[in-house]
This record gives C-alpha cells, sequence and structure tokens, in this order.
C-alpha cells in the first residue's frame, strides 16, 4: 500500500512485565534443579542435555538473525514493527557460546567418541577425520562461529539503532550489505557448526544435508519464539502497531518454514532410506527402536503435521490463540528433533564406554534441567535487551509500509 | 483488483452492455479512499481497475473472499488421491483382469514401499493444485484466450485507477457521484461501454 498519512504510533517505554519475571523465577528454578539433579544422575546425561539446551537457543538467536539479514537485503516492510524484537533476540548470543565452551572444557569426553584417545587409537576410520575431529579444533571453532555471528549480529544492530537518530537511508543499506554478508558466512559456519556439535556425536555416519536441516529448525524455532514474545508484548500493552495482518504472516512464516523442515526431512531419510547402505541407516536405526519409535513420529506431527494442518486455513494464520499454540507446538518440536538427535548417539555411547544400563528414551526432570534453566535466562535477558532501543524504529524508510501492512 | 478486462464481484454475469459511469484517479491511496466511501454511502460499485494487484481493495469495497481456496484444496485432494492411485495400483494391482498393474521389485524392497512414493505423492499434489487453481480462476472470471473485452479503459494496465459505477444500479445518483470522484482528487470522469 502506499505511503500516506499513517500516524506514527504513540510508544510506551519497554519495562518488563511481572508476569516474565515470575516465569523466568520459576523456569530458572525448576531448571537449577533439573541440571544439578541430571548430573548428580549421570554426567554423560547432564552434558547430554546441556547440549541440547546450548544448540537449542543458538539456534533461537541465530535463527531471528537470519530473519533480519534475509528482510533486510529483501527490502522487506512488512517486519519492521517487529524489528526491535529480532535484534533482541540476536543478542543472547554469548550465553550459548558459555554453554558451548563449558561443554568443549568440561563435557567433551561424555559425548563425543572422538575424544577419547583410546577409541580414536583402535579406529582407523575416525583417524582419517582427525584434521576436523579434536579437541582444540572444536574449541577454536566455537570460538570462532560465535566471534562471526556477534559480530555481524552486532554491526546489523548498531545501524538499526544508528537510523533511529538520523533517519538517514543509508543505514538500511548498511544492513542490506551486512545482511548479505552475514548469509553467507552463517550458511558456512550453520554447517560446520551442526557437524561439529551434533553430527559428530555419531563420527562413522554422515549426511550431506545435515547442515540445512539443523538452519530450518532454527529459523521455525526463532519465528515460534518471535510469535510468542509478541504476543505476550501485546498483552502487556506494547506493539500496538501490530495487526491481525502482521499475525496472517508469522503464520505463513511457521507455515511455510515448517513445511520446508519436513521437506528437508524428507529429503534426508528417503535417500537413506532408499539407498539402505550400513554406514548411513544407523543413524535411523537407531532412533526407531528400543522405544524410540513413538518420538521419532511425535517429531513429525509435532514440527509438520500438526502445524501444517491448523495453519491451512486463513483465519488461524489470523488467530492469536491459534498461533500461540502452534508457536508452542513448534518450540516443544524443535526441543523434541535436537533430543531425538542427540540422546540415542550419548545414551549409546555412555552405555558402550561409561557402562551406563539405559535402553530406550529416557524423560524426567534432568530433561527439563538445562533447557528451562536457558529458557529462563532467555526471558530475562528479553526483558533487558528489549528496553535497549526504542521498541519501534521511528525512523525506518519502511515503516509507512510496515504500518500500512495489508493481506 | 483487476486488469481491464476482468469484472470481478458480479455474481450475475448478464450478456448485455450498459453505460457505466467511470471516474480515473493517480494515486492507489485515491482509489483506495473513494472506494470506501462510494460503498459506504451506498453507490452502486460495478469494479475497479488497477494496473496492480491492490492490498485492501477488497475490504474497501465489502467483498466476500472467493471460494477459489477451497477449491484448491480439493484439487490438492484430487492430486493425492492420483499419486496413491497410480502407484498403488501400478506396483501392486495384478490381479484385476484387463486392468492390471505391473509389479516391479525396485531395490530389493516389497512392492507396496510407500515412502518411495512420496516424492509423487508430493508432486501431483503440487501440480493438480496449481494448475486447476489457474484454470478455475481463468474460467470463472473469463480471462480465457478469445474472451470478449468486457470493459475498455484507456491506462489502467499502464498507470491508472478507474472506479466504475454501474448507473442503472440502486442508489446511483450522477451528481452525488460526480462530487463524489472531485472529493478524492478524480482527474477524468468518462462514460464507457461495459459488457455486465
Amino acid at each position: 500500500m502506499g505511503a500516506h498519512h499513517h500516524a506514527i504510533p504513540e510508544e510506551k517505554p519497554w519495562v518488563m512485565p511481572g508476569s516474565w519475571m515470575k516465569t523466568a523465577i520459576v523456569l530458572i528454578l525448576v531448571g537449577l534443579a533439573g541440571t544439578v539433579y541430571g548430573f548428580m544422575d549421570a554426567s554423560w546425561r547432564g552434558w547430554s542435555n546441556v547440549l541440547i539446551a546450548g544448540v537449542y537457543f543458538t539456534g533461537v538467536a541465530l535463527g531471528a538473525a537470519f530473519q533480519f539479514a534475509v528482510f533486510s537485503f529483501t527490502n522487506g516492510g512488512w517486519w519492521i514493527g517487529v524489528k526491535r524484537v529480532m535484534e533482541a533476540f540476536t543478542t543472547f548470543l554469548p550465553i550459548p557460546m558459555l554453554v558451548m565452551l563449558a561443554i568443549g572444557l568440561f563435557g567433551m569426553h561424555e559425548l563425543y567418541e572422538w575424544s577419547v584417545p583410546e577409541i580414536m587409537d583402535n579406529d582407523p576410520l575416525l583417524q582419517r577425520k582427525a584434521l576436523l575431529l579434536n579437541e582444540t579444533g572444536w574449541l577454536v571453532r566455537v570460538v570462532f562461529y560465535f566471534a562471526v555471528w556477534m559480530t555481524t549480529t552486532f554491526l546489523m544492530r548498531k545501524f538499526s539503532r544508528a537510523q533511529d537518530a538520523t533517519g538517514d537511508v543509508k543505514y538500511t543499506i548498511f544492513n542490506v550489505r551486512v545482511g548479505a554478508i552475514h548469509t553467507v558466512f552463517y550458511g558456512l559456519t550453520v554447517t560446520f557448526a551442526s557437524l561439529d556439535w551434533l553430527s559428530s556425536l555419531e563420527p562413522h555416519w554422515f549426511s550431506t544435508i545435515f547442515g540445512v536441516y539443523q538452519f530450518i529448525g532454527m529459523f521455525v524455532c526463532a519465528a515460534a519464539f518471535l510469535v510468542l514474545f509478541v504476543l505476550s508484548m501485546q498483552k502487556a500493552g506494547y506493539l500496538s502497531w501490530i495487526t491481525e495482518d502482521h499475525y496472517h504472516d508469522f503464520g505463513k512464516m511457521m507455515f511455510a518454514f515448517g513445511t520446508f523442515w519436513a521437506y528437508i526431512w524428507v529429503s534426508q531419510y528417503i535417500l537413506i532410506w532408499y539407498a539402505n547402505m550400513p554406514e548411513e541407516t544407523g543413524f535411523y536405526i537407531a532412533r526407531q527402536n528400543d522405544g524410540w519409535m513413538a518420538i521419532f513420529f511425535l517429531n513429525l506431527a509435532c514440527n509438520w503435521v500438526l502445524p501444517f494442518l491448523i495453519l491451512m486455513p486463513r483465519n488461524n494464520k489470523r488467530n492469536p490463540k491459534i498461533l500461540a499454540l502452534v508457536a508452542g507446538m513448534l518450540i516443544f518440536g524443535h526441543w523434541l528433533d535436537l533430543y531425538l538427535q542427540v540422546m540415542p548417539a550419548t545414551s549409546h555411547f555412555a552405555v558402550h564406554h561409561h557402562g551406563a544400563t539405559v535402553h530406550g528414551p529416557l524423560f524426567g526432570l534432568q530433561e527439563l534441567g538445562p533447557i528451562l534453566l536457558l529458557g529462563g535466562v532467555f526471558i530475562l535477558v528479553m526483558g533487558k535487551m528489549l528496553g535497549a532501543a526504542p521498541l519501534l524504529a521511528k525512523k525506518d524508510p519502511y515503516l509507512q509500509e510496515s504500518l500500512a501492512h495489508h493481506q | 483488483m483487476s486488469s481491464a478486462v476482468a469484472t470481478h464481484g458480479h455474481e450475475e454475469i448478464a450478456k448485455q452492455t450498459r453505460e457505466l459511469f467511470v471516474g480515473i484517479f493517480t494515486e492507489e491511496h485515491q482509489l483506495m479512499s473513494v472506494a470506501k466511501d462510494a460503498t459506504d454511502n451506498g453507490h452502486p460499485v460495478h469494479d475497479c481497475y488497477t494496473p496492480y494487484p491492490v492490498h485492501g481493495l477488497d475490504d474497501a469495497l465489502g467483498w466476500k473472499r472467493s471460494w477459489i481456496p477451497y477449491a484448491s484444496f480439493c484439487f490438492g485432494l484430487f492430486g493425492l488421491s492420483l499419486a496413491v492411485g497410480l502407484q498403488v495400483h501400478s506396483q501392486y494391482v495384478d490381479f484385476v483382469p484387463f486392468w492390471r498393474g505391473w509389479p516391479i521389485i525396485i531395490g530389493g524392497k516389497p512392492f507396496l514401499s510407500w515412502p518411495a512414493f512420496i516424492p509423487v505423492f508430493f508432486e501431483l499434489t503440487v501440480l493438480c493444485t496449481g494448475h486447476l487453481t489457474v484454470l478455475t480462476y481463468l474460467i470463472y472470471r473469463r480471462l480465457y484466450p478469445g474472451a470478449k473485452v468486457k470493459v475498455h479503459i484507456d491506462g489502467v494496465t499502464d498507470d491508472r485507477f478507474a472506479i466504475a459505477l454501474d448507473p442503472e444500479g440502486e442508489g446511483f445518483d450522477e451528481d452525488q457521484a460526480r462530487a463524489l470522484f472531485a472529493k478524492h482528487g478524480c482527474t477524468e470522469i468518462l462514460t464507457v461501454e461495459g459488457r455486465v
């Protein structure tokens, strides 16, 4: 629609709602208890759940950073009203970095078989991969990935906020460039990071689409978080400029990219199923037997089948209650997806090398610990970081387009 | 909303011509406001003509949602059924005389290895939905090759926006219509012969 006579809405200065604080405290307390209990129970189990939580929240921040980058360099207009929420998400990166560094320094031997010298010495196949699979390299790469992501997201936030003062269109153009550069680096780093952190849990197995699969999981999860945060902020009286038409776009984002997730899921599964080669099928055999089958299908249901069917009608995409329901489903679904990738591998490793006796999926307070702990910290950090800049980018040249957005 | 040869929003398409009372505007937002004003104040709007799709114009005119998405859903189900039928028949049905499939063992897998069918499920669903939806739209709106031009207004496929009122419609008043057009910055008023 044309850029005409849309008054700039009044904006309430951000103060974290009391309900966020309460939720965060409950999550952190339960999370701490669960994490401590998990480590007391079995340290491999504690570290597995820390890994899931670390990768999960890296993904929330990175998914938002990717959305910010893509909407910037494609000259998107509708998203300007929620731009500051995405910016706040990207500020979370240092915390998952600490989690990943802790895993690299203290927990690696509980998770990655290639980090145990006796196993490496007796496995010629792993020795051929030692260039990539070694502890120093893993740690250096963690620092490198986060350094890249934190630099580009810092620049994107900086240019976005600098525009608030002057309204100079050059900042929009800067972000087109930084967004494009971020996307190129992100494509490479997210692939290598997912190989390092997840795929190398089963170092004999390989899948060339693995990086794309992680990337799209992050994207959908970040979109779902965005929906929940925006709805919660609106309930507290903020973001009054976000309308049903913006909800419609959130709905389309979850619908379309949830379906893309399923497309990548099938692309990985079907080639391995079809070729039926033992060095590839091991990944799925471990996830379809010993009681994992139900979770294997629940993963598909939560991440694609249900969201796809629920979000198909137009009115459901415009209904905040239904959007929140689907977002919750996807938030749980992405955790389940990571759980299904990590736990069968690490429990198998624990049984064979740490003398654990596990058969099938485990679920208890130990699993809830780290993910809820980081979730609580995430809410607290967002409560703080949403106040770092005005919630409405008043001088963004695309602001009028966002305010007048209509489906 | 539509190109110069389309007539949206009219449920009855009778084969007759009539003079339409047309106001020409140069800006999208002028058309939006005149369309809303005309609808709210009971002027008989025949249709609007714009060079590109204008978001929100259907709301401004008070039109109902199109039924075409529901047709698309049905076409999707049809495509999926076609894919299921095609593959299950050709890989399994060898017991119906004169209508046999040709089951073949591929890669040592059983005949009904449905995961292998997924790409075809997907493709035929998308193919049928896409093509049949476009065809339905073109036929329903009479936009197929050789269809007669219904309304011709110069410039509405280029840089002008037009709203057409139906002078024989209920509530039409030429003076009020002129005042309405003028209020929203109309640059030209025409009477155009339309096949309505």
